[in-house]
């Protein structure tokens, strides 16, 4: 019935420029974006089958191939244990991203929120929500979360904490400063004067408009949070060996570094990859939502 | 004898400026002590120029804006210290349709999901088909077709949009609708063509419409009465056939002179206005027209004039009909 409707009142053009879809249009224009996002698909297709893909065990010592440079047999070379680097870092996807993900969307969502209140309420709320913001930003982002990781101890759980807390700040006043300008927008007046309740101008006319930049935001921050963490693994505060994390095992590679440099290349070079790739992701995206919904 | 269905009484709105963050406090008087009363079923027209608190006024009547002060009653009940929760109720009763077409709507949300906005909010219908239905009725009333439900803001003209935020305002069935400079944004063409539905909806539903607008002849077009607004003031509030055959404020008189007549030979001698409209920081003493009044007088530097009746429908806030006039 519903979908009879749909079409009936669409009988009159074929195609509706909903936003979703004239951003679909811009971002097939962004071919950077387009490689970086096929790039990334590949690599959480990676981590969700990497058990099942990797040539070896992750955990499987060949003490008869210790220390070997790539080779058909093991593409990206051995570790001082024999264990295959290529698998390694193929299980390390699983890692590296869900520490990315889950600590950007906990400092994506907590910051929307706490910048949607403190812009929408303004007064003694919003200095309160900005000041301790301005204050976690005062510090820089690595000193901050090995400070935090210090005081919580470390461990990989404990990493994802730290990057989400020194992510939230970053959130929070990229949407304090849309809710600003939303709120005194006609139609946030005109949903005030319908007589909307608060949380639904927050939520259905406020939140959509701050959505673009928080999603640009969000890839970008996926990088840097990974990269965050894996400069805490190489500091040894991350994960614990024999955990197969990018930053860990480049941090395993130091004794190596100047006889058996691939140790250090390869995964160096993934998290190198990875950041960059979001990045570009991040770039496009912008470019794709920026030009606004044309008026 | 006519019903009021809206009255305020000495309503104010005043903005707080401050010159530093230790030096005084200063207030923006946009609104500055309004008496109005609107009858229902008529159109009282709102004219004024630029920063005159026409807008403002509308959004205080309709409580977008907290009053300073003042007293609204609607439709026999006191709204002026109204909240929010309390508020929902009355704007039930109470529509805005806003000057920009293009600000107005959410440009995130399909022409549906913005015409239904208020039956949700309002809780006017619970059913989905129902309410889709309700939207499609609305859109043919306002002269959108059914397939425009669907599309978004963007894909609109501003005239098409200015139609949406009708359909919008209709949507609770209010009884009172204030429309703030509706047309302005529009070309003449589009403008006669939203005006004309206007009326015509006014018709059909029975509605009151105050209409703000700085356009004369657009006003003249719609309104049954019309008040002229000078820095936060009437100075004249008048039935159209009288405000426009027999204009008694001098402001009043420099206006209506200035509507362009459509004949390049006729020249006539025409009151024209020296300097602008004052600040509305430090309005000027006694009346406020007073510094730019043709015919001020020594009294109009001193006391503000009240208000004069000079018919049953007409009445001036100038002193130049004290004595004179009954």
């Amino acid at each position: 019935m519903a979908k009879k409707k749909k079409e009936q009142m669409n009988s009159g053009q074929a195609e509706i420029r909903t936003p979703f879809r004239e951003f679909v249009k811009n971002f097939k224009k962004q071919k950077t974006a387009l490689v970086a996002a096929g790039f990334l698909i590949c690599l959480a297709l990676i981590a969700i089958f990497c058990y099942q893909i990797a040539p070896y065990g992750i955990n499987e010592s060949d003490y008869n191939s210790v220390l070997q440079g790539p080779s058909l047999k093991h593409l990206f070379g051995t570790d001082e244990f024999g264990r295959d680097i290529f698998s390694r870092i193929l299980c390390g996807t699983r890692i590296s991203l869900s520490v990315g993900l889950i600590s950007v969307s906990v400092a994506a969502i907590a910051g929307s929120f706490l910048g949607l209140i403190a812009g929408y309420y303004g007064g003694i709320l919003d200095s309160i929500i900005m000041r301790i913001g301005d204050t976690l930003f005062a510090f820089p982002g690595l000193i901050l979360a090995i400070g935090i990781v210090a005081i919580l101890g470390p461990g990989l759980y404990n990493v994802v904490i730290a990057v989400a807390v020194f992510g939230i700040p970053t959130f929070a006043r990229l949407v304090r400063s849309s809710t600003l300008q939303l709120k005194n927008s006609v139609y946030v007046q005109a949903a005030t004067g319908l007589g909307a309740s608060d949380a639904r101008i927050l939520f259905h006319h406020i939140l959509p408009g701050a959505l673009p930049n928080v999603i640009v935001q969000y890839t970008m921050s996926i990088g840097r949070s990974i990269l965050t963490a894996s400069s805490l693994s190489f500091l040894g505060m991350g994960a614990s060996p024999p955990t197969p994390e990018w930053g860990l095992m480049l941090s395993n590679s130091r004794n190596y570094i100047s006889t058996q440099p691939h140790m250090a290349f390869f995964p160096a070079f993934v998290i190198f990859l990875t950041v960059l790739f979001f990045n570009l992701l991040g770039d496009g995206l912008r470019d794709a939502l920026d030009p606004k919904l044309s008026d | 004898m006519k019903k009021t269905l809206l009255s305020c009484k000495d309503v104010k709105q005043y903005y707080p400026v401050r010159k530093g963050v230790f030096g005084a406090k200063n207030y923006v008087k946009a609104v500055d002590g309004v008496d109005l009363e609107v009858y229902e079923g008529e159109t009282l027209g709102i004219v004024g120029e630029s920063g005159c608190g026409k807008s403002t006024l509308g959004k205080t009547i309709c409580k977008l804006i907290e009053p300073t002060g003042g007293q609204i009653v609607l439709d026999g009940e006191d709204i002026t210290s109204y909240g929010k929760k309390q508020m929902r109720q009355v704007r039930k009763k109470m529509q805005m349709v806003f000057q920009d077409p293009y600000a107005s709507l959410n440009p995130r949300m399909s022409i549906r999901d913005i015409v239904a906005e208020p039956i949700y909010i309002q809780k006017l219908l619970k059913d989905k088909k129902e309410i889709d239905d309700y939207v499609i009725e609305l859109l043919r009333k306002v002269g959108l077709d059914d397939y425009h439900a669907v599309r978004y803001p963007h894909e609109f003209s501003g005239g098409q949009r200015q139609r949406i935020g009708i359909a919008r305002a209709l949507a609770v069935k209010p009884k009172l609708v204030i429309a703030d400079e509706p047309v302005s944004a529009l070309d003449v063409s589009i403008q006669s063509q939203v005006l004309n539905l206007l009326k015509e909806l006014q018709q059909e539903f029975g509605l009151t419409y105050i209409f703000i607008a700085h356009d004369l002849s657009v006003v003249e077009h719609i309104s049954d009465r019309i008040g002229v607004m000078y820095l936060g003031n009437f100075v004249e509030v008048a039935d159209k056939i009288s405000l426009y055959s027999k204009p008694m404020h001098p402001y009043t008189q420099a206006l209506l002179s200035a509507v362009p007549i459509p004949d390049p030979r006729q020249r006539k001698k025409r009151p024209v206005l020296e300097g602008n409209i004052p600040s509305a920081l430090n309005p000027p003493s006694g009346c406020k027209f007073h510094t730019r009044c043709p015919k001020c007088m020594e009294i109009c530097r001193q006391k503000a004039p009240q208000k004069k009746k000079i018919s049953d429908s007409h009445y001036v806030y100038c002193h130049l009909y004290d004595e004179n006039q009954e």
